[in-house]
C-alpha cells in the first residue's frame, strides 16, 4: 500500500480560510480522515513548522499575496492545496505560480478531499526528491568540471599524462582526506593566482 | 377538508423487487414497512400517518437514481430510505445532495464516504472485518483465499482483510473476482483453484444469487471438508436461498443475527413473522432497515422536520433500542455505533453467536490502516449460547 495512505493519520493539516460553515465542513472532513488539523484565520505570521499540508483560500487580494509569500519562504516541504472561488485565467495563474499541487473548489464538499490530499502530497514529495537529486547532480557535475580543469592545468604545467594528472589529484585528496573536487579547486585557484 | 397537520406524509423506499440482489432487498423493504406500521400504530410522525412509496429498482444503479428523483420531485416524499449495494447508494447521493434531501442508507459498506445528506445505518470495516480477521486467525488458520464480486465493497474488504492477515504473519494465497451475475463456469474454475491450493479460510464477498451456486460447487468439490468459508455478507437471507444444511459451519461477521436473544429482538422477529409469514427469516440488512426507519421517523417526529442536520443532531442525542442492542449516531461522521458479532451457521439456517463485542463500537469510516492491535484491548469474548 502507498506509504502515505498508511501514514495519513500522522499528517498535520493547516487550513487558512475564514471561519464559516464551509471551513467547519472542511475541518470536520479532515478530522474524519484522521489527520491533526488546525484552522487559522486571519493568517498568522508563524506557520507551525511541522505542517505537512496547507489548504489556502485563494483570493486576489493583498492578504493572500502576503500569506503566500510567507508560506513560500518558510516551508519548502509543505504541500499547498488551493481552495478556489474563481476560474478566471488570472486566478488560475495565481494558483499555479503559488505552487499549489491540487485545488478544491467552493462550495467545499467532503467527497474527493482525501484523494486530493493524497495525490497532492505524493506529488509534492516526488518533486522534493527530484529537486534534491537535481541539486546533488548539479554539484557532482560542477565537481567533475573542476577535476577536468585541474587535470589540464597539471598536464600543461608539469607535462603529466591525463592518467598521471588524475592520480596526482587523487593521491593528494586521499592524504588530506578531502574530496577530489576540493583538491581540484585549490589547484585551479593557485593557477589563477600565479598565472592570471 | 383535511388539515395539513393531519395529512399523511410519505417516505420513499429504494429497494429491488427483481434482480440479483432482490432476495435481500425484499427483506429490507419488509423491515421498513414493519417499522412504519409500528410508528403509525404509536401515533405516526408528529401525529401524521406515514405512507411508504416504492418502485422496483431492479438491482440497477441508474434506476435507483431515477426512482429517487421521481420520488422526491413527483411524489413529494419527505425522505428516502434504502439501497443495498454501494453503487446504488453512490447513484442516489448526488440526487439527495442537489435537493438537500435525506437518504437513510440501510446496508454495511466499505466506508470512505460522508455526505451531509446521508445517514449511514450499516457497519463499516472497523465494525466487522476486524473482529472476523481476529476470530479466524485465532480459531481456524492463517492461509486465506479471497473471492468476491468485482465492485467497491469486496475489493476494499479484501484490502482490509489482507492487511490484517499480513499483520499476524498469515498468508493470502489468491484474490479472485467475478461479475455480479456470475456464470457457473467462472465459479467452477475458482472452486477448482481453491481445491488445489487448500486454504484454511475462504473469505467470500460474492454478493447476489451467485453465492448459492458458489457454495454448492464448494460442497460438491469437497472443499468444505478442510476449509472454512467466512463472510461479511452471507446472512440468513443468502442461506435461505440454499438447500438446508449446505453451508453449515459457515462463519459470518455481522452486527445482527436473527438468533439474538434480547427482548427487543424477540419482539422484532415475532412482529416480522406475524406480518410476512411464520417461516420468514431476518438478516442484518433487514435489521438495519428496520432500526434506521424507526430512528429517522422518531427524530423527524421530535424535530418536526426531515432536515438532515436536525435529524443527525437528534439521533446523536437519542439512544434507540435496536434488535442488535442500544445504538446511537456518531455526529462526527453520521454513521452508527454498532454491535459486532461472529456467527457460526447451524444446519437449520440460523447462526449460533460465538463471539460478540462487549459494547457498541464507534464507527471509523475513514480508517485506512486497520490493525488487530486496535481491537484486542476492547473486546470481551462472550461465549453466548456456549
Amino acid at each position: 500500500m502507498l506509504k502515505l495512505l498508511r501514514d495519513i493519520r500522522s499528517i498535520r493539516v493547516l487550513i487558512l480560510h475564514p471561519k464559516d460553515r464551509e471551513c467547519d465542513e472542511l475541518v470536520a472532513q479532515v478530522r474524519r480522515i484522521g489527520c491533526r488539523v488546525e484552522a487559522v484565520w486571519p493568517p498568522q505570521n508563524d506557520i507551525p513548522p511541522d505542517t505537512d499540508i496547507a489548504f489556502v483560500l485563494f483570493r486576489q487580494d493583498a492578504l493572500t499575496n502576503a500569506l503566500l509569500r510567507s508560506l513560500a519562504d518558510k516551508t519548502a516541504s509543505m504541500t499547498l492545496i488551493g481552495i478556489i472561488e474563481f476560474e478566471s485565467p488570472a486566478a488560475i495563474e495565481f494558483v499555479v505560480r503559488a505552487g499549489a499541487k491540487a485545488v478544491i473548489s467552493k462550495p467545499i464538499r467532503a467527497f474527493g478531499l482525501l484523494t486530493s490530499m493524497i495525490v497532492a502530497h505524493t506529488l509534492s514529495g516526488r518533486i522534493n526528491v527530484s529537486s534534491e537529486r537535481i541539486s546533488k547532480l548539479e554539484s557532482r557535475l560542477s565537481g567533475l568540471k573542476k577535476i577536468e580543469q585541474a587535470k589540464s592545468i597539471l598536464m600543461a604545467k608539469k607535462g603529466l599524462s591525463e592518467q598521471e594528472a588524475y592520480d596526482a589529484i587523487r593521491a593528494r585528496a586521499m592524504s588530506k582526506r578531502v574530496p577530489l573536487e576540493t583538491v581540484s579547486a585549490t589547484i585551479i585557484e593557485a593557477s589563477e593566482l600565479f598565472d592570471p | 377538508m383535511v388539515r395539513d397537520s393531519q395529512r399523511p406524509i410519505s417516505i420513499g423506499a429504494l429497494f429491488s423487487q427483481t434482480g440479483p440482489t432482490a432476495y435481500v432487498e425484499r427483506t429490507q423493504l419488509n423491515a421498513t414497512l414493519l417499522a412504519v406500521e409500528e410508528v403509525n400504530a404509536a401515533g405516526g410522525v408528529g401525529g401524521r400517518q406515514v405512507n411508504v412509496l416504492t418502485h422496483d429498482a431492479q438491482s440497477d444503479p441508474t434506476r435507483f437514481s431515477k426512482i429517487a428523483e421521481h420520488l422526491l420531485d413527483e411524489e413529494g416524499v419527505s425522505a428516502l430510505i434504502g439501497c443495498y449495494m454501494s453503487n446504488a447508494r453512490q447513484a442516489v447521493v448526488p440526487v439527495v445532495e442537489r435537493r438537500r434531501a435525506l437518504l437513510a442508507y440501510t446496508a454495511c459498506y466499505e466506508g470512505f464516504e460522508y455526505s451531509p445528506n446521508v445517514i449511514y445505518g450499516g457497519a463499516v470495516p472497523n465494525q466487522h472485518s476486524l473482529l472476523l480477521a481476529r476470530y479466524l486467525m485465532a480459531n481456524v488458520g492463517k492461509r486465506f483465499y479471497l473471492v468476491g464480486t468485482r465492485y467497491t465493497f469486496p475489493i476494499e474488504s479484501n484490502r482490509v482483510m489482507m492487511t490484517l492477515v499480513t499483520e499476524r504473519k498469515g498468508q493470502v494465497i489468491a484474490e479472485r473476482y467475478v461479475k455480479l451475475a456470475a456464470q457457473r463456469r467462472e465459479l467452477e474454475s475458482i472452486v477448482e483453484d481453491i481445491k488445489t491450493k487448500r486454504p484454511d479460510v475462504v473469505f467470500c464477498t460474492i454478493v447476489g444469487e451467485a453465492v448459492g451456486v458458489f457454495y454448492d460447487l464448494c460442497r460438491a468439490a469437497g472443499v468444505l471438508d478442510r476449509t472454512v468459508v467466512a463472510s461479511l455478507t452471507i446472512t440468513e437471507a443468502e442461506v435461505a436461498l440454499m438447500p438446508p444444511g449446505l453451508a453449515e459451519g459457515h462463519i459470518t461477521a455481522a452486527t445482527y443475527f436473527q438468533s439474538i436473544s434480547s427482548a427487543a429482538n424477540k419482539r422484532f422477529v415475532a412482529n416480522y413473522r406475524a406480518k410476512f409469514g411464520s417461516h420468514e427469516t431476518i438478516n442484518a440488512m433487514a435489521e438495519t432497515a428496520y432500526s434506521l426507519t424507526h430512528m429517522v421517523l422518531g427524530a423527524a417526529g421530535r424535530q418536526k422536520s426531515f432536515d438532515a442536520n436536525l435529524i443527525r443532531g437528534d439521533l446523536a442525542r437519542t439512544v434507540f433500542e435496536a434488535p442488535q442492542g442500544p445504538v446511537r449516531l456518531d455526529p462526527d461522521n453520521a454513521h452508527i455505533y454498532l454491535w459486532p458479532r461472529i456467527g457460526r451457521l447451524r444446519a437449520d439456517g440460523q447462526f449460533t453467536i460465538v463471539e460478540q463485542s462487549s459494547h457498541a463500537i464507534k464507527p471509523d469510516p475513514y480508517l485506512i490502516n486497520h490493525s488487530l492491535a486496535d481491537w484486542d484491548p476492547i473486546l470481551e469474548i462472550d461465549m453466548v449460547n456456549g
